[in-house]
C-alpha cells in the first residue's frame, strides 16, 4: 500500500470526495429504493475492508473505487447487506433526497441504463462520468479497443431509443 | 435529444451530488459477514477431518470384521472426497479480491459458484448411498450392536437400491418442482448451476472483441 489512507478519518475525507461514484453506482444497480442504501453501506465496507490493496502509485483512488464499488454492486451480496444493516440502522448516503432531485434528462439516462445488462451498465456508467477508454478498460478488465467497440454500439443502441 | 448533450447533463448531477449528506460509520466494528462464512468453512473442514480421524480409528480397530471395516472405509472414502471439495472451495473463496477489474473477478465468483453447486450435488448424491454403511458404523459406535446381524442382508440390498434409485428420483422431483423449493434443493436440480454457467458464457462475450462490421 503507497500513499493509501491510514485512518478512517483519511477514508472518510476521500469518500466525500467521491460519493458522487457511491451514490450513482446505488442508482444504477439497485432498483428498489429500500436496497440502496444497503448496497451503499455494502460497498462503503468492503472499500474499507480492500483499502490496504490500494496502490496510489497505479491509479487513482477514484479508479480502484469504481472497481471494489462495481463489484460489489454487481455480485449484490444481499444477505450480507442485510446484516450490516442491521449493525447500523441509519442511513449512510441520503440517496432517496437525490433521486428527487433528479433533472428529466438524468432520470432519462438513468432509466435507459438500468435497462441493460450488468457489464454494460458498468460501461455507460463509467463513460457518462468522463472515464478515459484506458481508465475503463483497467476498471473493467478488457481492451481499450473493446471498449471503443462497445461504447460506439450502445450509444447508437442510445441514440435509436431516444428516437 | 443528443447524447452529447445528456452526457453534460450527467456531469451536471456531480455538483448537485456535492451537497450529499454522507455519514460514515464506524467502520472498525463492524464484524464482516465474510469473515463469519469463512469461521463456518473452517469448523466443516475441522469436523470433516475429525471425522476421517474417527472412521480411519474405527477401520483400525475393526480390520478383522470385514462386515464393518468395509463400512468404515466406504465412509472415510465419502469424507475424504468432501474434504477435498471443501479445501478447494477455502482455497477458491481466499482469491476474491474485490479490487481486481470487473470481469477477473466476475469469472472467479462464476467459477467458485459452479464448483460449490457442483459439491452440493455431489454430496446431496453420496449421501443417498451412505445411509446403509452409516447405520452399521453408528449402531456400532453407539448401541454396539452389528446391524447385519439386527436387519436381513435384503433390508440393505433393499436400502442400497433404494438409494440407487433416489438419485434419478430426487433430480425429477426438484426440476418438476423447483419454482416452490429452497435454493439448495434447486441446486441439486441443477437450475442455479445453469444460470452460473450462463453468466460464465455472457462474461466470455463481454470479454471478446466484437467484430467491427
Amino acid at each position: 500500500m503507497h500513499g493509501a489512507p491510514h485512518t478512517q478519518a483519511q477514508f472518510a475525507d476521500l469518500l466525500e470526495a467521491h460519493k458522487g461514484i457511491l451514490y450513482k453506482i446505488c442508482r444504477v444497480y439497485c432498483a428498489h429504493p429500500d436496497g440502496r442504501e444497503d448496497l451503499a453501506q455494502d460497498i462503503v465496507l468492503q472499500l474499507w475492508r480492500s483499502l490496504p490493496s490500494y496502490d496510489a502509485g497505479r491509479c487513482r483512488f477514484s479508479t480502484w473505487m469504481y472497481r471494489v464499488a462495481l463489484n460489489i454492486a454487481i455480485s449484490a451480496h444481499r444477505r450480507e447487506s442485510a446484516r450490516i444493516r442491521h449493525l447500523s440502522p441509519d442511513p449512510l448516503l441520503d440517496i432517496a433526497a437525490a433521486v428527487s432531485a433528479e433533472t428529466v434528462e438524468v432520470r432519462m439516462l438513468y432509466d435507459m441504463i438500468e435497462r441493460l445488462e450488468p457489464l454494460n451498465r458498468a460501461l455507460l456508467l463509467l463513460y457518462l462520468d468522463g472515464n478515459s477508454y484506458a481508465e475503463i478498460a483497467e476498471i473493467l478488465g478488457i481492451r481499450e479497443t473493446n471498449v471503443a467497440t462497445k461504447l460506439n454500439r450502445l450509444k447508437e443502441r442510445m441514440k435509436q431509443e431516444m428516437n | 435529444m443528443e447524447l452529447q448533450h445528456l452526457q453534460e447533463k450527467w456531469l451536471e448531477q456531480d455538483a448537485r451530488l456535492v451537497r450529499l449528506n454522507l455519514r460514515v460509520v464506524l467502520l472498525a466494528d463492524v464484524k464482516p459477514a465474510v469473515q463469519r462464512m469463512s469461521w463456518l468453512q473452517d469448523a466443516n473442514a475441522l469436523a470433516t477431518i475429525a471425522a476421517i480421524i474417527f472412521l480411519g480409528n474405527f477401520a483400525f480397530e475393526n480390520w478383522q470384521s470385514p462386515r464393518f471395516l468395509v463400512a468404515a472405509l466406504v465412509l472415510d472414502t465419502l469424507a475424504i472426497i468432501l474434504l477435498s471439495a471443501q479445501v478447494r472451495l477455502m482455497v477458491a473463496a481466499s482469491g476474491i479480491n474485490y479490487s481486481d477489474s470487473v470481469t477477473v473477478l466476475r469469472r472467479k465468483i462464476e467459477e467458485m459458484r459452479v464448483l460449490r453447486i457442483r459439491t452440493i450435488r455431489w454430496i446431496l448424491t453420496l449421501s443417498m448411498l451412505a445411509f446403509p454403511p452409516l447405520l452399521v458404523v453408528a449402531m456400532k459406535v453407539l448401541l454396539n450392536k452389528d446391524a447385519w446381524q439386527v436387519f436381513d442382508r435384503g433390508w440393505f440390498i433393499l436400502h442400497a437400491v433404494l438409494g440407487v434409485a433416489m438419485i434419478p428420483l430426487s433430480s425429477w422431483i426438484t426440476r418438476r418442482f423447483e419454482h416452490r423449493l429452497p435454493g439448495f434443493v434447486r441446486e441439486l436440480a441443477g437450475t442455479n448451476l445453469n444460470a452460473a454457467i450462463d453468466s460464465l458464457a455472457s462474461l466470455a462475450e463481454f470479454e471478446t472483441e466484437p467484430s467491427v462490421k
